[in-house]
């Protein structure tokens, strides 16, 4: 490699690394507790476990969305959750309209079997603080694709890291650390190591947390693409008047339109992932890659009966995909404590590169006073 | 292996690599025995880090 070529892969990971960095190190301090944020949110918060009375029945979903329904009068419910790992537990979305901005939701976890409350989940907690300033840093749509934009830009800083890496490791061998040569070989070499050890990894969580970060922007296609085909008969129609129709049935139905699958999400008519005359029912497969494949199953809101049900285009796929890949939830707890690991070796490799820039400069400055130094004594000469 | 100069400088690096991102597909395939596989994969990169940073004895720099 020609000493110019070097130089400009020098600069281009030079600048890459110095605007990403300080993102980058906020996302890694951030994610840190995010990945364990089921865990926390146990501890944080009581955990209350919903009782099965002897020989109780279950309750319709009908039932309990009227149960949730009562406890904020004149409000609505907007979505309905389901969450494999709370056991007979049914989480509503209540809210003055269904539009509203999600600040204006109330959550209801209720009991499937006694429509008891048992827990009114705030919003305002602090792991939601942290994963508000990991996504946007509550700066909404802004913020999630500047963030995305910084992952471009670290996924180039690691790009160009991975060339600095064999000019300089090619007269030694893998894995190398000069301790007590002096303090920036020492960094340096260490900078190298990690860097290079962690590289698939912190290539795969950068990539898939660009395509979280575009999140919004895919459900916005999806709205104006799939969603409106598949609800176009019904594009000229007045809204609903008076009662929905029966979830439950809704729930059977869709059901029956996708089978081997269960749902995870109920949409109701006229919020963001629907249409204004539809359930949108979002089912989920059973297996750990297909239940993060969600399918929409539409289901007319006034007569009970099936639209349509369809696959999701293949930028939402990779969206599904890539939420995995970022969050590391899918392999259990050992797999959260490599992910933590993994975390805090990029923390290690941004605070080791900030180090060496900043010597960097420190040893530039020095030449530069030498310099100064040498030229007075040659004019005072 | 040794004498090839690419192999001495890529290889290690791309052997992490592959394993890392087997270790990352391959819990997405399923539980039980995918996901022992992932921790493994996963575990090596790590592991690799602690043993050269904390149990290597300082190489003779070729100047």
């Amino acid at each position: 490699m020609k000493i110019e070529t070097a130089k400009r892969w020098f600069l281009w990971h030079k600048w890459t690394s110095l605007i990403c960095t300080i993102f980058l190190l906020m996302l890694c301090i951030t994610g840190l507790p995010l990945i364990f944020h089921h865990e926390l949110e146990h501890v944080l918060e009581e955990e209350k476990i919903a009782e099965v009375p002897e020989g109780a029945r279950k309750k319709s979903l009908d039932e309990l969305a009227a149960a949730a329904e009562a406890l904020y009068p004149g409000e609505r419910v907007r979505f309905v959750y389901w969450d494999e790992e709370e056991p007979n537990k049914t989480l509503f979305d209540v809210a003055p309209r269904p539009e509203a901005p999600y600040d204006s939701s109330k959550y209801v976890v209720l009991n499937d079997y006694t429509a008891a409350v048992l827990d009114k989940p705030a919003t305002d907690g602090v792991m939601n603080f942290i994963l508000r300033l990991h996504r946007d840093m509550f700066l909404g749509i802004g913020g999630m694709l500047f963030l995305g934009l910084m992952g471009i830009v670290f996924v180039i800083a690691i790009i160009t890291g991975v060339v600095l890496y064999g000019r300089i490791m090619k007269k030694f061998d893998f894995g190398m650390v000069r301790k007590y040569k002096s303090r920036r070989l020492h960094w340096l070499d260490t900078h190298n190591l990690i860097g290079i050890v962690t590289l698939a990894w912190a290539t795969v969580v950068g990539i898939t947390g660009i395509i979280n970060a575009l999140h919004d922007v895919m459900l916005f296609a999806w709205q104006q693409g799939q969603l409106k085909e598949m609800v176009a008969p019904y594009a000229s129609k007045p809204p609903i008047e008076g009662q929905y129709a029966s979830l439950d049935s809704a729930l059977l139905v869709a059901e029956r339109a996708a089978p081997d699958m269960k749902a995870s999400i109920i949409t109701y008519p006229g919020t963001m992932f629907t249409s204004k005359h539809h359930y949108g029912i979002f089912m989920k497969g059973k297996t750990e890659l297909t239940s993060r494949l969600l399918m929409p199953v539409l289901v007319d809101a006034q007569n009970g009966t099936l639209t349509d049900a369809r696959r999701m285009p293949w930028y939402v796929i990779t969206l599904f995909v890539s939420q995995p890949l970022h969050f590391g939830d899918y392999g259990g707890w050992p797999l959260k404590i490599i992910w933590a690991l993994f975390d805090l070796a990029t923390i290690a490799v941004l605070i080791t590169g900030l180090y060496l820039w900043v010597a960097r400069r420190k040893a530039a400055k020095m030449q530069w006073s030498r310099l100064n130094e040498k030229i007075e004594e040659y004019d005072e000469a | 292996m040794k004498h090839n100069p690419f192999m001495k400088l890529w290889g290690m690096p791309l052997m992490l690599a592959v394993l890392s991102l087997a270790g990352l597909i391959v819990a997405l395939a399923g539980d039980g025995i995918w996901d022992i596989f992932s921790w493994i994969g996963l575990s090596i990169p790590l592991y690799l880090i602690i043993k050269h940073y904390y149990f290597r004895k300082e190489q003779r720099e070729e100047q």
